[in-house]
C-alpha cells in the first residue's frame, strides 16, 4: 500500500495568497506537493461550508490565505473574513475538530517564501496528527447507513393531564385584553398574535386574534413558552397576508425581535409590541403540576435579565420585581466549560454521538425565528451543499452551518433544543458562539436594536491570536 | 380459541432469535416508548399506549440507498444497492397497535399503484410478519374510532393478539402469513379458554364523519375556503407530524457522492416543506403554509380514500402528539364536518 501523504485544501484570494504562491512558482521555490490550492476572489467569499467540504472529500487539513489586513482588493473582504473565522474557529475547536487541521493566514503576492514555508508546515503538522480517519469515518458510516434509530425526546403527550390543575392567569390579562380590543378596533393593527388555551387539548397554543369580539381568548401564564416572534418574518406568509400585526412578547421574545428589527425582516412601525413582564414559564407544558416548580422552568429564564421587556410599544403589567442573579454559571454554562476543558478528541465523540441520532427532519429551523430564508441551504442541491439524508455526515455538515448561520444572532430562546425530536443539545452550540461573540467582539445579541450584528461589521483591532 | 401464554411469548421470541429472525417491538429507550428491535425478550414493554415511532420504520426507513453509480470515461455503470447483510432481513414485528398495522396496508395501497411496485417495500413487506397487539385503553389523542377503526381492528395484521385478564394472549390468525407463523411456532401456541381484558374505545370525536369530509373535499369550491387558513396560520411547517404518521411516504431522491461516483439515496420528505411542491419553474402551487397543512388534511381524507381507495388517516394520534404549537387534526376533522353541514342543507 502506497504511504499516506497528507491532502490539504488550500483556500487562497486571487489577489495576495494566490499570486504569492504563483511567485513561489515563477522563482523555483520549493514546498511540499501536498497542497490542492482553490483559487476564490476574496478570503470573504471562502464559506464555512467550503471547508465542511473539503473534509467531506477526503481532505485531512484545510489552509485558508488571503491579502493582510489592509491590502484587501475589495478594501474589507478579508476583514469580514477574520470575524467570520473567529467564530468558525470557535465552534470547530467547540466540536472536537483538532484546531491544527484548520490554518489560516495573511500571504500577500511578494510572500511567495512565506507561502511556501507555511505550506511545509502545515503539512508537517497535519502529517504530524495523521490521517483525519475521525471525519472520513463519518462518510463510511453514511454509506452503511439505511434506515435510522430514533430515540425522542420527553415532548409527547401535549396536554396537560386532566385532575391537575391548570395555572392561574397573570394579573394583567384582562389589561391585554383590552389594549388587543383597542388595537383592533381602532384599526391600528389587523391581528394579535397571542396566547390562548387549545379547544381540545389543555395546553396553551399561539392564537391569532382577528376580530374584537374574540380577545377573551387571550391568556398569559407560566406555560407561555413558545416564541411567538417566529410568526413575524415574512416567511409566515399567512400571517403575513392578515395585515399588520401586534405581537404579546416577553422579553426573551423581544430579544429575538430585535434580531429581526436589526436584520431589516420587520420595520419597527410594522408591528405593535405588546411587552409582557414575566416571572418565568415552564420548558414542557406537559410536564405542569400546578406550579412553577424551579425544575419545570425553561433553561432560557436562568439569570434572565429582561422580565421586564427592554424594547415595546406598551409594557403591559408590573414591572417584574428584579429577581435576584442565580449564584454562579447556568447550567449550559457550565455544560459549555465542562466540554471545553476536554479534549478535541472527547468533545468530537461527544457531539458525534449527538449527531448520530439526527433525523434530518429540520424542525430545528423551522421553529427557529431567526432561520428565515426563503431559501436554505439544504434545498440547494446544485451542488448540494448539505447532504439530505440522516447519516452521520449529512447530519454532522447541517449542524455547521446551522449553528455558523446563527453566530451572534441567537438570542439563546431555545426553541431549536424543544423541538428536537431527538434530544440534541442543539442551544448549547449557539450558546458557545455567542460566548465569542462576547469575548472577542464585546457584543450580545438581543439588545440593541441599533446595533449592527457582529458578522455584518468588522472593526480593524479585531483581535486573534490563530492566523499566521 | 388459541392462547399464548407470556411464558411461551418469552420463549417464541427466544427461539426466532436464534433463528437470526429479527424480533421488532415495543420498548422503553431513554424513558421513551418506542419500537425497536430487540436482543432478549425482557426488553418487551407493553405498557405503553402506543410507541412513539410508527412500524413505518421499518418497512420504509427514513434514509435508503437505491443504487451505487460510477461514472467513467466508457459510461454509466449502475448497480442496485445491497441491503446491510446481503438481504433484508427476516422480521416479525411484535406488539404493533392496530393502527400501525392497518396504516401498513395503506403504505401498501401506494407503493402497489397502479402497477408501479416499489421493490425495496415489497421485499420488506414480504419479509415482514406482523404480529398485534390489540389495545384495551387510549389516551387523549387516540381516535381510532372516528376513521373506521377500532382498538382491536385486524387491518394490516398477521396475527392478532388481544390481553387476557390473567396477562396472556388470545391469538387470531388473520392473513395466510398469520396462519403459517402459528403452524410453524405451533409448539408455544395452545388452545383453551381465555377471559379477555375488557377494551376501553377512545370516544368517537362528536360530530365528525369520514364521508360528509370526503364531499366537502371533493369539492374544489372549497380549495381557499377560510377554514384552511384559519385553522393553520400558526402551522411552522417542521414536519413532525409526517415523520411520525403511519401513512405518510412522500420520499424524495438524492445522489450522494463525488462527480464520480456515488449512492442514489431515498428520503423521507414531507409536504409540510415550504418547497415541497415547487416547481423548476420557481412557481410553488402550495406557496403557503396553511396550504400545505391542506394538502396533509386532504392527503388523509380525500386522496387516499380517492385514488388509493384506502385508509389515509389510522387515528393514531402522533400528529398531535408532536405537534410543536398544538394543532390538531381533530379539532379539524370537526370543523370540516361542520363546513359540510353548513353546505348541505338539511332535508
Amino acid at each position: 500500500m502506497a504511504k499516506w501523504e497528507p491532502k490539504i485544501v488550500a483556500f487562497v484570494c486571487n489577489w495576495c495568497t494566490y499570486a504569492g504562491a504563483d511567485l513561489a512558482g515563477v522563482t523555483r521555490t520549493q514546498y511540499r506537493p501536498n497542497v490542492r490550492i482553490v483559487r476564490v476572489p476574496c478570503t470573504g467569499r471562502v464559506d464555512a461550508q467550503f471547508i465542511i467540504k473539503a473534509f467531506e472529500s477526503g481532505a485531512d487539513g484545510v489552509l485558508v490565505s488571503g491579502c493582510h489586513p489592509g491590502d484587501c482588493h475589495y478594501i474589507s473582504g478579508n476583514l469580514h473574513a477574520k470575524r467570520r473565522w473567529i467564530f468558525f474557529k470557535g465552534l470547530t475547536d467547540f466540536l472536537g475538530i483538532e484546531p491544527e487541521r484548520i490554518q489560516y493566514a495573511w500571504v500577500s503576492a511578494s510572500e511567495a517564501n512565506k507561502w511556501a514555508r507555511m505550506v511545509d508546515a502545515v503539512t508537517e503538522t497535519v502529517r504530524g496528527l495523521g490521517p483525519f480517519t475521525r471525519y472520513h469515518a463519518l462518510r463510511q458510516a453514511a454509506s452503511e447507513q439505511n434506515g435510522t434509530t430514533m430515540i425522542w425526546s420527553e415532548a409527547w403527550l401535549p396536554g396537560i393531564p386532566d385532575g391537575v390543575p391548570l395555572p392561574e392567569e397573570a394579573a394583567f390579562v384582562p389589561l391585554l385584553r383590552e389594549k388587543a380590543r383597542e388595537l383592533l378596533e381602532r384599526g391600528e393593527v389587523k391581528v394579535v398574535i397571542g396566547y390562548g388555551w387549545a379547544r381540545r387539548q389543555r395546553r396553551v397554543v399561539p392564537v391569532f386574534i382577528t376580530k374584537p369580539d374574540d380577545v377573551a381568548r387571550l391568556v398569559f401564564n407560566p406555560l407561555c413558552v413558545n416564541n411567538l416572534a417566529v410568526y413575524l418574518p415574512r416567511k409566515q406568509q399567512d400571517v403575513a397576508k392578515m395585515g399588520k400585526p401586534a405581537i404579546v412578547a416577553k422579553g426573551c421574545d423581544i430579544k429575538t425581535i430585535v434580531v429581526l428589527l436589526q436584520e431589516e425582516q420587520i420595520a419597527r412601525d410594522g408591528v405593535v409590541i405588546l411587552g409582557v413582564s414575566c416571572s418565568g414559564v415552564v420548558y414542557r407544558q406537559e410536564l405542569w403540576q400546578g406550579k412553577l416548580a424551579p425544575d419545570l422552568l425553561s433553561p432560557k429564564c436562568a439569570g434572565c435579565d429582561v422580565k421586564t421587556p427592554h424594547v415595546a410599544d406598551c409594557i403591559i403589567g408590573e414591572p417584574a420585581p428584579s429577581a435576584p442573579e442565580p449564584p454562579g454559571p447556568s447550567e449550559a454554562q457550565r455544560q459549555i466549560e465542562a466540554l471545553d476543558r476536554k479534549s478535541p478528541a472527547e468533545r468530537w465523540e461527544f457531539w458525534k454521538d449527538h449527531f448520530e441520532r439526527c433525523i434530518k427532519c429540520y424542525a430545528c429551523s423551522q421553529v427557529c425565528p431567526l432561520c428565515y430564508c426563503d431559501r436554505c441551504i439544504t434545498e440547494k442541491n446544485n451542488p448540494q451543499w448539505v447532504e439530505t439524508s440522516a447519516h452521520p455526515q449529512g447530519n454532522f455538515s447541517w449542524n455547521v452551518v446551522r449553528a455558523i448561520h446563527l453566530a451572534g444572532r441567537c438570542t439563546y430562546c431555545g426553541e431549536c433544543d424543544r423541538a428536537c425530536p431527538v434530544n440534541i443539545p442543539l442551544n448549547l452550540l449557539n450558546r458557545k458562539l455567542g460566548m465569542v461573540s462576547e469575548e472577542s467582539f464585546g457584543y450580545r445579541s438581543g439588545y440593541d436594536e441599533k446595533a449592527h450584528p457582529p458578522m455584518v461589521v468588522f472593526h480593524p483591532d479585531d483581535k486573534e491570536n490563530f492566523i499566521r | 380459541m388459541t392462547r399464548l401464554t407470556r411464558n411461551n411469548l418469552d420463549r417464541w421470541v427466544e427461539a426466532l432469535l436464534a433463528e437470526r429472525i429479527r424480533v421488532v417491538g415495543p420498548v422503553m429507550q431513554a424513558g421513551q416508548p418506542v419500537y425497536a428491535p430487540i436482543s432478549r425478550p425482557s426488553a418487551l414493554d407493553f405498557s405503553s399506549v402506543i410507541p412513539r415511532n410508527s412500524i413505518k420504520d421499518f418497512l420504509f426507513p427514513q434514509t435508503e440507498t437505491v443504487m451505487l453509480y460510477t461514472i467513467r470515461k466508457t459510461g454509466v455503470e449502475v448497480t442496485d444497492a445491497k441491503p446491510a447483510g446481503g438481504e433484508f432481513p427476516d422480521t416479525v414485528i411484535l406488539g404493533a397497535r392496530p393502527c400501525d398495522a392497518a396504516g401498513m396496508t395503506s403504505l401498501r395501497a401506494v407503493f402497489t399503484w397502479q402497477g408501479e411496485e416499489d421493490p425495496l417495500f415489497l421485499e420488506r413487506l414480504a419479509r415482514t410478519t406482523v404480529v398485534t397487539l390489540a389495545c384495551v385503553r387510549g389516551d387523549a389523542c387516540c381516535f381510532c374510532t372516528s376513521v373506521g377503526l377500532a382498538p382491536d381492528a385486524p387491518a394490516g395484521s398477521d396475527l392478532l393478539l388481544r390481553e387476557t385478564v390473567d396477562g396472556n394472549f388470545s391469538v387470531e390468525a388473520v392473513t395466510d402469513k398469520g396462519t403459517h407463523l402459528l403452524a410453524r411456532w405451533a409448539q408455544y401456541f395452545e388452545e383453551g379458554a381465555e377471559t379477555l381484558r375488557p377494551v376501553i374505545p377512545p370516544p368517537v370525536i362528536e360530530r365528525s364523519n369520514v364521508e360528509k369530509m370526503l364531499g366537502w373535499l371533493s369539492d374544489p369550491a372549497n380549495y381557499s375556503h377560510e377554514v384552511w387558513s384559519e385553522h393553520a396560520a400558526q402551522c411552522l411547517g417542521c414536519g413532525a407530524c409526517t415523520y411520525v404518521c403511519p401513512t405518510c411516504h412522500c420520499f424524495d431522491l438524492t445522489d450522494e457522492g463525488t462527480a464520480y461516483q456515488g449512492d442514489r439515496r431515498k428520503n423521507w420528505d414531507a409536504c409540510q416543506f415550504d418547497h415541497f411542491a415547487a416547481h423548476a419553474s420557481g412557481h410553488n402551487p402550495r406557496a403557503l403554509q396553511s396550504q400545505r397543512w391542506r394538502n396533509r388534511f386532504m392527503c388523509k381524507f380525500h386522496f387516499y380514500p380517492t385514488k388509493f381507495s384506502a385508509a389515509g388517516c389510522v387515528g393514531c394520534g402522533r400528529c398531535i402528539r408532536v405537534c410543536y404549537v398544538g394543532l390538531d387534526i381533530a379539532e379539524m376533522m370537526e370543523k370540516v364536518s361542520a363546513c359540510a353541514d353548513r353546505q348541505v342543507p338539511d332535508a
